[in-house]
């Protein structure tokens, strides 16, 4: 009799903290589900030059951005290939929140860093992810800024989340995990739904500005992903 | 030099603390203003919070500690630096008021001057005066 009440007791303890733990998962959001009735901006990265309303942000070296074309459908997209370098694309732009903004994109990744330790959410040493896309919510004092970053993982499993080695303020969130099984992935995201699952509150910073970023200069190896279609603009 | 520190209360707190006041305040409010502005306008250029993190809140935490520890020795120069003042100005006034007291009081004194007093051509004129006024 005892030993069940002990492994009942053990049992349920796990079931809380596996429940508790940072690393929770929320289910993703289904595509086409949002009408955007106001498009704040459209990024087709259809010319050659379209990346240059985009500022660099370097944190090491610098990662390759290019568009380039598919010779079959003539379709254009952003590669991002990274050699042990971490360097983001940055676009300045006020959203407001209470609006409801969603934010539409594809992507795909080509070749995820390579790593010595199991992937992690908040393993500083190798905190790289093949493709990352920000969506920043800047404060008047700086450290106060809240961020969410939609990722595309080697292993971790899609829907889980968790907060950054670098600060509780900033939100990562595993939206695709493993290989690009087809051409693109496409996404689309209800910021404001999104900050609240994941900070557990109502959102009271604007969003000031949207980045994506291809990094591997933790784990001093090589990444690959592609980015297309941004779109930012209000639920209908 | 002479350091006598305890001169007559009334004027002692109360010019005291106008000088701190007048050095502090000014201080603290271009400290903090350059202190804001300047982390704001780096975090805005750096953008991603990664950089953020990485370059920028190591540099806040140091400039931060070196406050805090610089904090306590520049109050204390300060307070010292309004003294010094304090005997160049408030000094020979409670000098004047002790020797007009005497001069009222029928003594035959003149007014005490020092090299550095702020004042001193006021009290070597007004020492002309008591002198023609006597003879």
């Amino acid at each position: 009799m005892k030993r069940i009440l002990i492994l009942y007791i053990i049992f349920f303890s796990a079931f809380f903290i596996i429940n508790k733990s940072e690393s929770a998962q929320v289910k993703p959001q289904e595509i086409n589900r949002f009408k955007l009735k106001d498009i704040i901006k459209y990024f087709p990265f259809t010319k050659e030059n379209s990346l240059k309303e985009w500022e660099e942000k370097i944190l090491k070296g610098h990662v390759i951005y290019k568009i380039e074309r598919d010779e079959v459908d003539a379709e254009s997209y952003v590669r991002a290939e990274s050699d042990n370098a971490a360097s983001a694309l940055y676009y300045k732009m006020p959203v407001e929140i209470e609006k409801c903004p969603v934010i539409k994109w594809k992507w795909c990744v080509s070749e995820f860093p390579k790593r010595r330790f199991p992937e992690k959410i908040d393993l500083k040493r190798e905190e790289d992810f093949a493709a990352r896309i920000y969506v920043i919510f800047p404060a008047s004092f700086f450290p106060k800024s809240k961020t969410i970053e939609y990722v595309w993982a080697e292993k971790l499993p899609a829907g889980s989340f968790g907060s950054s080695a670098y600060s509780k303020n900033i939100k990562i969130f595993v939206l695709r995990s493993g290989k690009c099984s087809e051409d693109w992935q496409h996404e689309e995201r209800d910021v404001h739904k999104d900050y609240i699952e994941l900070f557990g509150k109502e959102p009271v910073l604007n969003v000031g500005a949207i980045a994506f970023m291809t990094d591997a200069d933790s784990t001093k190896t090589r990444a690959s992903a592609l980015y297309d279609e941004i779109k930012i603009g209000y639920k209908e | 030099m002479r350091l006598r520190f305890v001169i007559k209360k009334k004027y002692h707190a109360k010019y005291l603390f106008l000088i701190i006041a007048s050095m502090a305040v000014p201080a603290l409010i271009v400290g903090s203003f350059l202190y804001y502005f300047i982390f704001t306008v780096v975090a805005e250029q750096l953008g991603i919070p990664e950089i953020i993190a990485i370059n920028l809140l190591p540099a806040l935490r140091k400039v931060n500690i070196t406050i805090v520890l610089s904090i306590i020795p520049l109050f204390v120069l300060l307070i010292f630096w309004a003294l010094l003042l304090l005997h160049r100005f408030v000094g020979p006034i409670e000098r004047i008021e002790g020797d007009l007291d005497k001069i009222l009081k029928g003594e035959s004194v003149q007014l005490r001057v020092r090299e550095h007093d702020e004042i001193k051509g006021i009290i070597e004129k007004v020492n002309k005066i008591i002198k023609k006024l006597k003879s």
